[in-house]
């Protein structure tokens, strides 16, 4: 087999719509599965989409009509990285993913899941276009038993 | 049921069952941010009812934070009317993350939640 193999990447451009968070978790989901992640992990994946595509509508643009989100996955044979980037406003500067559970009624909880779940998890504010609110976040692909290993 | 046509009618069924002493709400599908609402609702007003609530979970094939929201909400101030059963995986997994101290119980089954409710399995 060669090794430059399997690199792919996807886009879903998301607008104002309730469908839109079930829409971007389950085509994150998918992606996952097809990069060679088992259904746990897809899942977990599913949950910290979930949870960032939902932060963007109600924080970037307060659950107002004209929200964009642009979610891209990219697989480069080892590790998915899913990047999701709002167009409105900027959360909170220097917001970061809380290492310990924040206490009840603190906010944060949301942004410690999607760290429990992934890898790594960056924002960058602003995000792309200098606007709005980028989430990067990467997951490795746990390499198939019968696979030698890659350098 | 419910017949109002937003996007959560499809994500997730709610069938509710009497077992004395309880109300069994059995969820099936995807707990999500369109689905929870109508979830936390029925809770409500199972909880309105005056018994306490079994959530069957075991149909659950996707959960999220917002589902734990949905249960917070109606457990804050009917904490021990609220347990949990049946919960898959991936329930437990989120539960366990975002939410370690929870006071509502989760036990294995329906028949061990109305166990645990008449007073004969508070066990851990």
């Amino acid at each position: 087999m060669k090794r430059a193999r399997r690199r792919w990447k996807t886009t879903c451009r998301l607008y104002t719509h309730p469908a839109s968070v079930p829409i971007a978790r389950v085509f994150a989901a998918a992606a996952a599965r097809l990069a060679g992640f088992d259904s746990d992990a897809a899942r977990d994946i599913q949950v910290a989409v979930a949870e960032a595509v939902g932060n963007a509508y109600l924080h970037a643009y307060g659950g107002g009509p004209e929200g964009q989100v642009e979610l891209d996955i990219d697989f480069d044979g080892a590790f998915l990285t899913i990047e999701i980037h709002d167009s409105g406003r900027p959360v909170a500067p220097g917001l970061s993913v809380p290492r310990e559970l924040p206490p009840p009624g603190r906010g944060g909880r949301g942004l410690y899941l999607i760290g429990r779940l992934m890898d790594t998890v960056e924002i960058h504010q602003p995000g792309r276009r200098g606007r709005g609110t980028l989430v990067v976040m990467k997951k490795r692909v746990p390499p198939a038993p019968h696979e030698p290993a890659r350098s | 049921m419910g017949t109002s046509g937003n996007a959560s009618e499809s994500l997730i069924r709610i069938t509710i069952e009497d077992r004395l002493p309880a109300s069994v709400a059995r969820v099936s599908g995807e707990v999500d941010v369109t689905s929870a609402p109508r979830l936390q609702a029925e809770l409500f007003r199972l909880i309105a009812e005056g018994r306490p609530v079994i959530l069957d979970l075991a149909d659950v094939s996707y959960f999220d934070l917002a589902g734990v929201r949905a249960i917070e909400a109606v457990a804050a101030g009917n904490g021990a009317s609220v347990v949990l059963a049946s919960a898959p995986r991936a329930v437990i997994r989120i539960l366990e993350i975002v939410w370690p101290e929870s006071p509502v119980r989760v036990l294995h089954s329906v028949n061990e939640a109305i166990a645990h409710l008449t007073g004969g399995g508070d066990r851990p």
